[in-house]
């Protein structure tokens, strides 16, 4: 069959066909292969567990598709608390009618994405809906990771902000799409698992004192998240913060400030400020990380929970959170 | 020069309060957005002006849009019309009750909707100045060309001299003012010579970088008291505009009587379809009465955006009004004044 239909929902033998000739093919592992209701894991330490739900659209985008996005945005959010992430789970709600060759192609990827963060879909499920029910395929994935020591740490006053490289990319191509603005452009989704930061993570792990990702709402709404969270004054420099001339081209365009447009393959450091400078250096040194940089400060502690930037022409101005869905300016 | 010598300079010249004007949305925004007022002397007086055309639609016009939909029509508009609230409803809340409200960010992809719905009675709302004019005039040309019938216009078109002289007469505190890029490079530099020849104030057209505006500031406090008129976007601005644009502007509209939420009805000073494009008017296919009712509430929308006024000045500015519960449009449009206060300026630090 060249469509999913709702037959294949229906836990019947062509169910089995799509779990067993598509999904499995693909996810092939020890725990699948124990043919449970639910997985086994062997679990002796402290863990992290979360779940995100995927609704990208399109599903495919430059850079990655909403299978490599649902494998890193969940291996992502567990790296964020020191963990090393080790099995997903995996569902998929599609729309009855979606192309089965679409749907092999975010298997191969999720895979891919998959064997590249080093972890295991270990259990699943599918339900198709009737077409207009949804739209396309929607994947929601739950990850655990293994936890050695909680590495979060209270906050400091003179706290380092770095990101690991260049900002708003995966968004930014997302709006491409959105608005089908006809530009010919380089840049392609940042959507990565964070795993290849392992190495430098664990080096300075003692003097990271939070990681987070800038997902959704961006770095704005992420350091507006960190300093309400914390009680603590952000100060950013607006140079210093990495964005791609095609980034800043097109949400100039659209009227949209970059700060709010999100990433899905970047961690933003909060660090003791003698290792910003050394940190950075080993950050630049990897694949895609040469536009690694400190970007800002925790400038003080206890007072206003506020984010204010310094602006290029050196005047200050407030970051603040974002109150309503982005949207582009008209003329 | 250099923004940071551009800022030290104006600081310097600068000796008593000069009150400038930007009109332009996008200029407050980005004045605000680079934290502008934070480095200049308090000499310097930026005003917002009336140059966001969401923020001066009329409430009217979503009223109506809202009762095509309550009438199965689908309408089609830009983002920020959808937050927009009429006298009961916004078409943001019609959406969420299952109305058909499409948001698009250019007119051309109107052609694809209309390709898409074949079977929908579609509406077009429209707000725009004469920089938005033009497109939206080549749609509705191309769509008579191509005898579409399922689509028709609702559209609140304004032009900004009318409402410039509606201000410099009201306004005398005005020193200068920073004139729109956008609208000049439709409209010409020469559009806006009126300013300094009839109401003997300084103006700048400027572009939208940080060096464009503070060469404008620059300017124009420079000359205080000596009259200038200059265009200092002349990368993009010719004296007499895009005579393309103007002409397709000619060839579909006309000029009319507009109205401008919180300000009123002034003469000529939107765009209206000519007789030769009435089909497409959805005021007179579909025979809507367009009452120009004002929000009962004391948001005070019309003295910002005729520099009366700044938004911190207003009893509800951040205590009851934000873009989550806007009071007026000054709040909601991402060009609107009271939103780039909100948004950039609190203290910091
Ligand atoms: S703050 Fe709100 S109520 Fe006050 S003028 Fe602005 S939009 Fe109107």
């Amino acid at each position: 069959m060249d469509k999913i239909t709702l037959v294949h929902g229906e836990g019947g033998s062509v169910s089995e066909e799509l779990i067993q000739n598509h999904i499995k093919k693909q996810f092939n592992n020890v725990y699948l292969k124990q043919k449970l209701d639910s997985a086994l894991i062997d679990v002796s330490k402290k863990i992290a567990f979360t779940t995100d739900s995927y609704v990208v659209k399109p599903l495919f985008f430059s850079g990655g598709d909403i299978g490599r996005l649902a494998v890193s945005g969940t291996v992502n959010d567990l790296m964020t608390v020191f963990s090393t992430p080790l099995f997903l789970s995996c569902s998929f709600i599609i729309e009855e009618g979606f192309e089965m060759k679409s749907f092999n192609r975010i298997l191969k990827s999720m895979k891919e994405t998959c064997l590249e963060a080093n972890v295991e879909i270990v259990t699943g499920d599918t339900k198709v809906v009737p077409k207009g029910d949804a739209d396309g395929l929607y994947i929601n994935t739950s990850g655990i990771g293994m936890v050695d020591k909680n590495h979060v740490k209270p906050l400091e006053e003179g706290d380092t902000i770095i990101v690991s490289g260049s900002l708003a990319l995966h968004g930014t191509v997302i709006l491409v799409d959105r608005y089908q603005l006809k530009m010919d452009m380089s840049i392609t989704s940042d959507c990565k698992p964070l795993n290849y930061l392992l190495e430098v993570i664990n080096k300075y792990k003692d003097g990271i004192n939070m990681m987070r990702d800038p997902t959704r709402g961006g770095l704005g709404t992420l350091l507006n998240e960190i300093s309400t969270q914390n009680k603590v004054t952000i100060e950013i420099n607006e140079e210093t913060i990495p964005f791609h001339d095609e980034v800043k081209a097109v949400n100039e365009l659209l009227g949209i400030d970059p700060l709010y447009v999100s990433s899905e393959g970047r961690m933003v450091f909060v660090v003791k400020s003698e290792i910003a400078n050394e940190m950075v250096n080993d950050l630049k040194k990897l694949e895609d990380g040469e536009n690694a940089s400190i970007i800002g400060r925790i400038k003080n502690k206890n007072r206003d929970s506020i984010v204010y930037m310094n602006t290029k022409i050196g005047g200050k101005r407030i970051v603040g959170a974002l109150d309503d869905l982005i949207l582009p300016r008209i003329c | 020069m250099d923004e940071k010598r551009l800022i030290n300079e104006i600081n310097q010249q600068i000796k008593n309060k000069v009150n400038l004007m930007e009109v332009c949305g996008t200029h407050t925004h980005e004045i605000k957005r680079l934290g502008l007022e934070s480095v200049l002397s308090n000499n310097v007086n930026l005003i917002s002006g009336p140059g966001c055309p969401v923020c001066v639609s009329s409430c009217g016009m979503i009223d109506q849009a809202i009762e095509c939909l309550k009438d199965k029509k689908t309408i089609v508009t830009f983002g920020d019309m959808v937050k927009v609230k009429g006298t009961t409803s916004s078409l943001k809340e019609m959406k969420i009750k299952g109305y058909k409200v499409i948001v698009i960010y250019s007119p051309l992809d109107l052609f694809n909707i209309i390709r898409n719905n074949i079977d929908e009675e579609i509406i077009f709302l429209g707000v725009g100045f004469e920089t938005t004019a033009p497109v939206i005039a080549s749609v509705i040309k191309q769509m008579k060309k191509s005898n579409q019938k399922n689509v028709s216009f609702l559209l609140d078109i304004k032009r900004m001299k009318p409402i410039l002289i509606y201000i410099l007469s009201k306004n005398h505190k005005i020193n200068g003012i920073v004139a729109p890029g956008h609208v000049a490079t439709i409209t010409g530099s020469e559009y806006f010579r009126f300013i300094t020849e009839d109401y003997h104030i300084s103006c700048a057209i400027c572009g939208f970088t940080s060096l464009d505006i503070l060469s404008g500031i620059y300017y124009l406090s420079k000359h205080k008291g000596k009259l200038q008129f200059i265009n200092l976007y002349s990368r993009a601005v010719r004296p007499n505009g895009n005579p393309l644009a103007k002409n397709i502007i000619n060839e579909v509209f006309e000029e009319s009587d507009a109205y401008w939420r919180g300000i009123g009805s002034i003469k000529y000073s939107g765009y209206r379809l000519n007789s030769e494009y009435k089909d497409y008017d959805a005021i007179n296919k579909y025979q809507l009465n367009i009452v120009h009712n004002e929000i009962d509430n004391d948001c005070c929308c019309d003295k910002i955006m005729l520099g009366l006024k700044k938004p911190t000045e207003c009893k509800y500015f951040r205590i009851i009004c934000h873009p989550n519960n806007p009071l007026g449009p000054c709040m909601v449009s991402s060009e609107g004044c009271c939103l780039a206060y909100y948004k950039y300026g609190r203290k910091y630090g």
